[in-house]
């Protein structure tokens, strides 16, 4: 293998225990330099902890640590030149705006002169170039944000931590910051880990994202391949919204690497991920995905493969860009998907039968018990 | 929203509002009036105006226990802020083994007369030999004993009030423990410190019940040098030493309102000052 880059952080086998909870369950990850990468997951994951353990705030009870290929267990959070804003953005209350972004220049003993124009250029860089005489008292949430990075950035610190900093935002603004933090990540190339809860801000901000469950990663991967390829259950519905069906796997499908598959719809054809022999067995459970998007509605030019299914339409819901339906399948199953009419229109038409179309590579087989005993 | 003005319960709220003002401010003013008395006696309303009960008040006779009883609170007022610093840190940031123990020998003096205080601690200092105390070191370890609970709680109600990532934030700026102490986590509880330590002299300032058991005839805060004075009968005297007595604890108040809101301190289990 060609010589890779020394990562700027490296886990493996991270462990860390509250009681008798494993909070974090043996973690293994590696971060490139300049690499974005999102672990995403529900509340009591783990992500936080993982960020945290990162940090220096709490100390691992196996398992290492490395910053760009240096071992820091044992180093103390004020030794590791990381760069953290928080979700409650943690600024000092009784400092000015320019005196936060000073405060880890001042710690690291820099002369007056340098801070000030340092403190200068990174209010700067945030674009609040006129508010370091204000409190944090005085800010808007956004404005805040901004000075948490900037005050983070300032130290120019040898990779960013971010926790939620976006969740406390209203949807405008978080888009904003979205967009800005992406921006800025890129522009100083800083290599980036992001914890948040929110599919849709790992999506649009990560290079990959690392989706947690229950103090492990479920899956791994850049954000099209986690979204159109989850590896289970969990990873499939917890991005984006997804048609789960059950079934019962019969054998090998029309296409290489497609399955067979046993469903109350009749039999369908699902592509799988597993190499022959060693994933799911004839006869074992598995359940099918498929997101609403890739059902395709009416007449479809055919393509070997295809699962057809004959629903009625039960709801249609108009959010905007596109009408959401909840079809009725003859076996009584009830699935999602998405017309581009408004309701009442075309195929968006509540109580009107269709046939729906399912390309096998959309649909997807993941084992039908939980990857993990 | 808002029920009528004019309504039942809008009406009595306010005669018991108007009650309580009533009852407070009315025995201050009663007194107030009665120093300003023109005779020796404790007339209201007065008769006839003058200044000499003032002039007495005044004077090296009330004016040693009222400089007594402010050096008393006013080192009593430190001493337990420099101890109900660590003991709230404690308290708050860490369980430890007798922790139950700890909180309540800490409010304990809230909820037990210091009358008993009083006794209890005459006696430990008789019994170990240490009557030569009693006075002013006996009074400040009682007076400490009793401002305590204030100094605790208002810290410890800033220390919880204070978002708990500040501190972290300071260390990943590269900031070791101590100047995290020093330059976040003080600032940010200061607030509760001068209230405590102001709640601690008010009460210090204004004890009678523990003075009593703890004073030497030499050595006495004004709060029984007026108890004293009380058995030859109430003279306008009294009433314009009362007055002074009660501008010291009410100019302290007044002076600290300035910089911190007291009240959160007093209604809120959550306050002090709120991070950004």
């Amino acid at each position: 293998m060609a010589a890779e880059p020394v990562p700027s952080l490296r886990l493996r086998g991270l462990q860390r225990r509250f009681g008798d909870h494993l909070a974090v369950a043996g973690i293994d990850l590696d971060v490139a330099p300049g690499e974005f990468v999102t672990l995403l997951g529900p509340s009591g994951c783990g992500k936080t902890t993982t960020l945290n353990l990162v940090a220096g705030f709490i100390q691992p009870n196996a398992g290492s640590i490395e910053l760009a290929g240096q071992h820091v267990a044992g180093l103390p959070p004020f030794r590791r030149d990381l760069g953290v804003v928080f979700q409650d953005y943690a600024l000092f209350p009784h400092m000015s705006v320019a005196e936060n972004v000073a405060f880890g220049l001042r710690m690291r003993g820099l002369a007056k002169r340098e801070i000030a124009a340092r403190v200068e250029e990174a209010l700067a860089l945030v674009r609040l170039p006129a508010l370091g005489a204000r409190r944090p008292g005085q800010l808007s949430g956004g404005q805040r944000q901004r000075v948490a990075l900037a005050r983070a950035l300032v130290i120019r610190p040898r990779m960013l931590l971010l926790d939620e900093p976006l969740s406390n935002l209203d949807l405008k603004l978080r888009e904003e910051m979205r967009l800005e933090i992406s921006t800025l990540q890129r522009r100083l190339g800083i290599a980036t880990v992001f914890v948040t809860h929110d599919q849709g801000e790992a999506l649009a901000l990560s290079d990959r994202i690392a989706v947690m469950r229950a103090g492990m990663i479920e899956q791994i991967g850049v954000p099209t391949e986690i979204y159109a390829r989850p590896a289970t259950r969990f990873v499939a519905e917890f991005i984006g919204s997804i048609n789960i069906i059950p079934g019962r796997l019969r054998g090998a499908g029309p296409l290489p690497g497609t399955v067979a598959v046993e469903t109350p719809l009749g039999t369908a054809f699902a592509t799988c991920d597993s190499v022959p022999g060693t994933g799911p067995g004839t006869g074992s459970a598995v359940e099918l995905a498929v997101r609403p998007e890739r059902m395709l509605l009416g007449p479809v030019p055919p393509e070997p493969g295809d699962t057809t299914i004959t629903a009625r339409v039960e709801t249609a819901i108009y959010v905007g860009a596109r009408t959401e339906l909840r079809l009725l399948t003859e076996a009584g199953t009830t699935l999602l998907a998405e017309a581009a009419e408004p309701p009442g229109q075309g195929l968006a038409m509540p109580g009107a039968s269709l046939i729906v179309t399912i390309r096998a590579a959309d649909l997807r087989a993941l084992p039908g018990v939980p990857a993990r005993e | 929203m808002m029920a009528d003005r004019a309504s039942l319960p809008w009406i009595g709220l306010r005669l018991a509002v108007a009650a309580v003002f009533v009852f407070i401010l009315g025995p201050i003013l009663i007194t107030a009036a009665v120093s300003f008395n023109g005779t020796p006696r404790s007339a209201f309303p007065p008769e006839g105006f003058a200044l000499r009960w003032w002039g007495e008040a005044l004077s090296a006779r009330w004016i040693e226990p009222m400089l007594f009883s402010l050096k008393l609170a006013g080192l009593a007022a430190i001493a337990s802020a420099a101890l109900g610093m660590p003991l709230a840190f404690a308290l708050v940031r860490h369980a430890f083994r007798g922790k139950p123990l700890v909180e309540m020998l800490v409010a304990g003096p809230l909820v037990l007369p210091s009358l008993l205080t009083g006794i209890g601690l005459l006696q430990i200092l008789h019994a170990s030999g240490l009557s030569d105390l009693v006075g002013f070191w006996g009074l400040l370890v009682g007076h400490v004993v009793i401002c305590l609970p204030f100094s605790v709680r208002t810290v410890a109600v800033s220390l919880r009030g204070m978002p708990a990532s500040l501190e972290p934030a300071a260390a990943s700026l590269g900031a070791p423990p101590w100047r995290v102490l020093r330059e976040v986590t003080l600032p940010v509880i200061s607030g509760g410190v001068f209230a405590g330590t102001a709640f601690a002299f008010v009460h210090s300032f204004t004890d009678v019940n523990l003075s009593l058991f703890l004073a030497s005839p030499g050595e006495r805060p004004v709060t029984v040098a007026i108890l004293a004075f009380l058995e030859y009968g109430f003279a306008p005297t009294l009433a314009a030493v009362s007055m002074v007595s009660l501008l010291v604890p009410l100019a302290v108040i007044a002076a600290l309102e300035r910089f911190v809101p007291i009240g959160d301190f007093l209604y809120a289990e959550g306050g002090g000052r709120r991070g950004g």
